[in-house]
């Protein structure tokens, strides 16, 4: 048997710290690689269900509905952005036997930090106080509102920022034991490595998102378009009972497929909540008037109908979709309880 | 267990052997020789390549036995090369010797 030697090399013992801040001093290669994949899809599945993207090596934004594969999507790039540069800066500067499996793997691992971020920002008081700042914002008159949902996000906000430093400091440390680089060397190879692969997944995550969910909807989350206070429609006429919060329920072909508290769609509802606004906004990129939904460029436009079933009101809203905006087909429709006026 | 000392305590030079002897019949041989590179190293040091031949040279052999990363024991033996090149060629650390 292999006696170990009092250096702290050869000692298996693993301090917490190293557990934090080194843990490659005894995970790398294929275990690193397995537990460290499972943590990124973990990661961006929580992140999925609060709207939360790690849209960038560094980046979390949270708002934008996607599909959940975008979501995978979006931290898979990161993770492989972040290896491919540091590989070839490996190259470049090691003079070890590395392995790339070593860098695959360490460099997955160093980003479980992104799942306690999805974790925290998994309450809906973040997407609620987000939603009030942009109100605030476009009104220019910014209010100080400590109310719970502000200490739930700004918590979650330090707590997102303390876990991306920590990420950056596990992906130096990866680096530097998987490619034995040291000192100088080692700090300007990462740094430069960091700032383009930042750079190269912004740009592939933006093109997939863009592709994706169209341009004006990446945009307008990314900066939002100010809510005017007149209406957007020229000859806007109010609907009283439009205004307010809608919740989906289902979602139907035809509007008299729809049966009360029977659900005839099978899978994850895309469109979770909508907004109707006094002056013919929506939280949506959609806009209205009475009788008519729009898409944002205004030239596409489907009836909506608000029945009462079994006592409750029900809005059947038209989903414009590229079937409808491009192929001129006919809309299939949300049905969604009214939640709050 | 006493270490060989292999460093000059009080200039840091590297130690030479001036002398050998025979337990079995005392007889003790005078002289100047140079102490092998593997023998310059450090006590740890030479643990650590003592229990890599044993593992038939597999770092992930070894990786195992000591519960450490392959990239962990991968840097320790770069750093061991790196100390048997210093011992090997003195010249290349200041004329001092130092492993």
């Amino acid at each position: 048997m292999i006696e170990n030697s009092d250096n702290s090399t050869t000692q298996s013992s693993v301090s917490v710290s190293q557990y934090l801040f080194n843990p490659f001093r005894t995970i790398a290669g294929f275990q690193a690689l397995f537990l460290g994949l499972v943590i990124i899809l973990m990661a961006a599945y929580i992140g999925s269900l609060s709207n939360t993207h790690f849209d960038g090596v560094l980046d979390v934004h949270s708002g934008l509905e996607a599909p959940t594969w975008l979501f995978f999507a979006e931290s898979l790039i990161d993770w492989l952005c972040m290896v491919l540069f540091l590989f070839f800066s490996a190259l470049i500067v090691s003079q070890s036997q590395w392995r790339f499996i070593d860098i695959l793997g360490t460099q997955a691992l160093s980003r479980w930090p992104t799942l306690i971020t999805a974790l925290v920002m998994l309450p809906d008081a973040n997407r609620r106080f987000i939603e009030y700042l942009m109100s605030k914002l476009s009104q220019s008159s910014i209010e100080a509102a400590m109310t719970a949902d502000a200490v739930v996000f700004f918590v979650a906000v330090t707590i997102a920022v303390l876990m991306i430093i920590w990420m950056v400091a596990l992906m130096y440390k990866a680096y530097a034991v998987s490619c034995n680089v040291k000192g100088a060397k080692a700090v300007i190879t990462f740094v430069l490595s960091l700032i383009l692969a930042e750079i190269v997944s912004k740009v592939l995550i933006m093109a997939l998102l863009c592709g994706s969910l169209g341009t004006d909807a990446v945009m307008g989350n990314i900066m939002p378009k100010p809510v005017q206070d007149s209406a957007v429609i020229s000859d806007f006429e109010t609907d009283p009972q439009l205004i307010g919060t809608w919740r989906s329920v289902d979602f139907v072909n035809e509007v008299n497929e729809f049966q009360a508290g029977t659900k005839r769609w099978a899978g994850d509802l895309f469109l979770k909540e909508i907004e109707f606004k006094e002056n013919g906004r929506t939280s949506k990129s959609f806009i209205w008037t009475k009788e008519w939904i729009y898409t944002a460029d205004g030239q596409t436009k489907a009836q909506y109908y608000i029945k009462t079933i079994d006592g409750e009101m029900h809005l059947f809203f038209p989903w414009l979709s590229g079937d409808v905006t491009i192929r001129g087909m006919e809309p299939a429709y949300y049905v969604l309880k009214k939640v709050s006026q | 267990m006493k270490h060989l000392p292999t460093i000059c305590p009080a200039c840091n030079c590297r130690l030479k052997v001036k002398s050998l002897l025979c337990e079995g019949c005392d007889t003790e041989i005078q002289g100047q020789y140079e102490l092998p590179p593997l023998a310059s190293l450090r006590p740890d040091d030479q643990s650590f390549i003592v229990d890599f031949m044993k593992a038939s040279g597999s770092l992930k052999e070894m990786a195992k036995l000591l519960g450490l990363s392959y990239p962990t024991v991968r840097n320790r033996l770069d750093e061991i090369i790196e100390r048997v090149k210093i011992a090997e060629n003195p010249d290349t650390n200041n004329g001092k010797g130092k492993p």
